[in-house]
């Protein structure tokens, strides 16, 4: 006997619209709550499916912001944004968030295999809990990210690496089709770092929407198919020399 | 065994037993998430909050438990709306909204004509619980129970990560409140046993002695009950042989647990520090 | 904007409050403490008594020409309480103050000089042949209605000399009250004989029917003492030991009264297998339309409550 099934949020209500583009988002403008300078000012990208795309910027440039905005945890101020045709949150379960580190309370009790489980959460919604099919999902990703002999540990005793690997096997088992990666290689060991690369082409491989927050410019023509550049929240035209590949920014979006 | 069967003879000790454990078990299951998602000062609060429901219930010859429940989660709504919307800090809004009620509630009790039907509502009445109490105590303690059961994934998830739950389309302001209700209907019930001012100790004390020596939730969760079990049963013991009142002796037993639960931690700490390092920190 | 939202939290106290308020206020619940005007017709003089016993027994021998305040009103507890500013104006206007006395009111000395009162005080209990409580005289002495008699003579003495001009009629009117008074010693110590002599003990949490039990034949075991609001809540141990030593008198009630853990003296009257008798009239009269309005009737009250829980 299964418990109903009751989603979270307005999932499944909307069924995806084909031939739209995976992402779409036009002159969006966001800010924190609490602050008034935006954070985003005036960004559009058009992302069709299948395509990975870098978010090129420093610091504070607004790439995680826009990450945020299309994962839904940040409303826009102005704007629009479309996920696969649809408004943001009604198609959460194609949608996948590899968030920066920090921002897990690493020492919560519970080990890696609970902390990947829940990604699969989002097919689960309410009262149900997870079955051998989620389990088996969670098992070959952990396996995948090398993280086999440390399921069982709590969170907190990971480093740094192990943990951004527990982060992205979660982030993987929700088979999501859209995937925002947040800097899923800043500051990590080598080992990791071969591990996650790996990872992302064969998830291009396999025809997944990738947009990956990065601030390292080496090697974007080899891993990514088009690039948008922000700075200070703006959209900026690449300097010259640096990758630009398919046209995804303002020109395309609106 | 004698002295163990002695106390038994006296109903009033097997109802206030039975009463000791059921909010004991209660508060120490809810009482990890408390802990983990720190919100003691929130319990606290809510437990001084209940009283101006205790006390207008009273005058207007309602049930007691009824206006408690209902203050609280007016509270507990109220709590969560403040600091939602995020205007003043939530420890701000909790100081205001927990000092304000408490002084409603004094405010009221200074209407009636005394305070002598209050004073067991500060400082719990458990030897004086009737059946019916007891009866609606366990009805509270199973609700709560069964509730966080029932949602123990989406609580556990926003407790660490609200992030992903919210990406998920999960709201952790949705758990949230419903955290607050779950922690307002246990004050409400844990006040019959020991008071509005004892109270936070069951929430916060057998889970913080349990976050102690387990790092793992359903672990941490069996042992702050065993711990809550455990001390309702020697606090009432205390009570009975010693001649010291009983709220204070379940408290303070549970305290003792804490005590014992740090020195355990403290000798397993020593023995790991000479033992080679499992795991080395890249950072 | 801060101060916009700082605003809106005390709206919301506001509306709480105000809700909790006006339904207390709705229930009648909010002015039985503090000062019980209870007549102002054609006030000659003005007279204070500490507490609605006194109060009724001297409106008694007064009668409607004298303007009675109570401080300690109906349903009051002497013990917890506490002066309220609008008491001190009470006493600066009043011409005679009416006290019990034997440290009854421990709070009105200063009261009586933050007022700057110039009214008589007339201490009622001073005819009284007091019997000792805990080392010190016990001040609840209207319980004997033979006390209040001597209460009473002193009234009209004080009404009389505060007030030579009405003297003929604070006279008849204490005459008048004496002999309803002398009906009801008569009628308490009927009422009394009904009860089998093995169960004239009282039970109670609180000694304050020590007059009461000497005036009638009573032995008093204030086993439940722990019980009292004065002490700090029972043990266990010690609710255990009140239940042991209920069952050894073997009486078949017990007294809570108005100033006990009611819930607490449920579970120990449950435990010893004993009634719990309805809540006997202490220190304070009832509701003016209740079973205990006047000083009369709360004794008849007593008396009957205690006959019918005893067998009597």
């Amino acid at each position: 006997m299964r418990a109903p099934h009751l989603g979270y949020g307005r999932r499944g209500s909307v069924k995806p619209r084909p031939g739209e583009p995976a992402l779409l988002a036009r002159s969006v403008d966001a800010r924190y709550e609490g602050t008034s300078s935006l954070a985003l000012r005036d960004v559009s990208l058009n992302v069709p499916a299948g395509l990975r795309v870098a978010l090129v910027g420093p610091n504070g440039s607004g790439k995680s912001t826009l990450l945020k905005v299309v994962a839904g945890l940040l409303p826009i101020a102005s704007g629009e944004v479309r996920i696969f045709g649809n408004a943001v949150g009604a198609c959460h379960h194609r949608v996948a968030y590899l968030p920066q580190r920090g921002e897990v309370d690493w020492r919560f009790p519970i080990d890696v295999r609970k902390l990947v489980a829940t990604g699969r959460y989002t097919h689960l919604g309410w009262l149900r809990r997870p079955r051998r099919e989620d389990s088996e999902i969670v098992a070959e990703t952990i396996q995948k990210l090398g993280l086999s002999d440390l399921a069982e540990n709590q969170i907190g005793e990971l480093s740094g690496g192990q943990q951004q690997r527990a982060l992205l096997a979660r982030t993987l088992v929700q088979q999501g089709d859209l995937l925002l990666l947040d800097e899923p290689l800043n500051a990590v060991d080598a080992a990791t770092r071969d591990i996650i690369s790996e990872v992302l082409s064969d998830l291009g491989r396999a025809g997944k929407t990738l947009v990956i927050a990065t601030h390292d410019l080496t090697n974007l023509a080899a891993e990514f198919d088009g690039a948008l550049y922000l700075e200070n929240g703006r959209e900026i035209p690449p300097e010259p020399g640096n990758f630009v590949g398919v046209t995804v920014g303002r020109e395309v979006a609106n | 065994m004698g002295w163990l069967l002695e106390p038994l003879q006296f109903s009033f000790m097997r109802t206030g037993l039975l009463a000791a454990v059921l909010v004991g078990v209660t508060c120490a299951v809810l009482g990890v998430y408390v802990v983990l998602r720190s919100m003691a000062f929130i319990g606290d609060a809510l437990a001084h909050t209940v009283l101006p429901g205790l006390v207008a219930a009273y005058l207007l010859g309602l049930n007691l438990l009824g206006g408690a429940v209902v203050a609280g989660v007016a509270t507990a709504l109220g709590i969560g709306w403040l600091s939602r919307r995020g205007t003043v800090r939530e420890d701000t809004a909790i100081g205001i909204a927990f000092t304000g009620m408490f002084a409603l509630g004094v405010l009221l009790m200074s209407t009636a004509d005394s305070f002598r039907d209050f004073s067991h509502m500060l400082f719990g009445n458990i030897l004086g619980i009737t059946r019916v109490d007891v009866v609606l105590i366990g009805v509270l303690a199973f609700v709560v129970l069964v509730v966080l059961f029932m949602f123990h994934k989406e609580l556990e998830l926003t407790s660490f990560d609200p992030a992903h739950a919210k990406a998920m389309g999960l709201s952790p302001d949705t758990v949230r409140y419903g955290l607050l209700i779950l922690l307002s209907l246990t004050v409400v019930a844990g006040i019959q046993a020991v008071g509005v001012v004892l109270i936070s100790a069951l929430l916060i004390t057998p889970a913080a002695a349990a976050s102690l020596l387990t790092r793992s939730l359903p672990r941490m969760m069996a042992i702050s009950a065993a711990i809550a079990v455990v001390s309702g049963i020697v606090g009432l013991y205390a009570s009975y042989y010693l001649d010291v009142a009983s709220g204070a002796a379940i408290v303070l037993a549970c305290t003792t647990c804490f005590i014992v639960a740090s020195a355990i931690r403290a000798l397993r700490q020593n023995s790991a520090a000479n033992a080679p390092e499992p795991l080395a920190d890249e950072r | 904007m801060a101060l916009k939202k700082m605003a809106g939290i005390w709206r919301i106290f506001g509306v709480v409050s105000s809700v909790l308020l006006a339904g207390m206020l709705a229930a009648g619940c909010g002015a039985s403490q503090g000062s019980d005007r209870q007549s102002a017709d054609v006030s000659s003089i003005k007279v204070v008594a500490t507490n609605s016993i006194l109060g009724d027994i001297v409106q008694n021998v007064g009668g409607g020409g004298v303007e009675v305040v109570t401080l300690v009103g109906r349903d009051g507890d002497a013990h917890t309480f506490e002066p309220e500013p609008s008491d001190n104006a009470t006493l600066a206007e009043a011409d005679v103050v009416f006290e019990n006395g034997l440290d009854f009111e421990p709070w009105l000395d200063d009261l009586y000089e933050s007022s700057g009162s110039e009214a008589r005080r007339v201490v009622v209990s001073e005819n009284v042949d007091t019997i000792s409580l805990s080392g010190e005289s016990d001040p609840h002495i209207w319980h004997d209605v033979k006390n209040t008699i001597s209460m009473v003579k002193s009234i009209r003495e004080a009404l009389v000399e505060a007030d030579p001009e009405n003297a003929e009629t604070y006279r008849s009117n204490a005459e008048k009250y004496l002999s309803d008074l002398e009906e009801l010693d008569e009628e308490v110590q009927a009422q009394i004989e009904s009860i089998p002599e093995k169960n004239r003990i009282l039970v109670t949490s609180h000694d304050t029917f020590g007059y009461f039990a000497d005036r009638y034949g009573f032995k008093v075991d204030t086993a439940l003492s722990s019980a009292s609001t004065e002490a700090s809540d029972p043990s266990a141990g010690e609710t255990a030991k009140m239940v042991g030593r209920i069952r050894e008198t073997g009486v078949p009630a017990i007294f809570a009264e108005n100033v006990t853990n009611p819930a607490l003296m449920k579970a120990i009257a449950r435990e010893a297998g004993v009634e719990l008798a309805p809540t006997l009239y202490t220190d304070a009269l009832g509701k003016e339309d209740g079973e205990a309005g006047t000083y009369i009737e709360m004794i008849q009250y007593n008396a009957k409550t205690i006959s019918g829980a005893l067998g009597g």
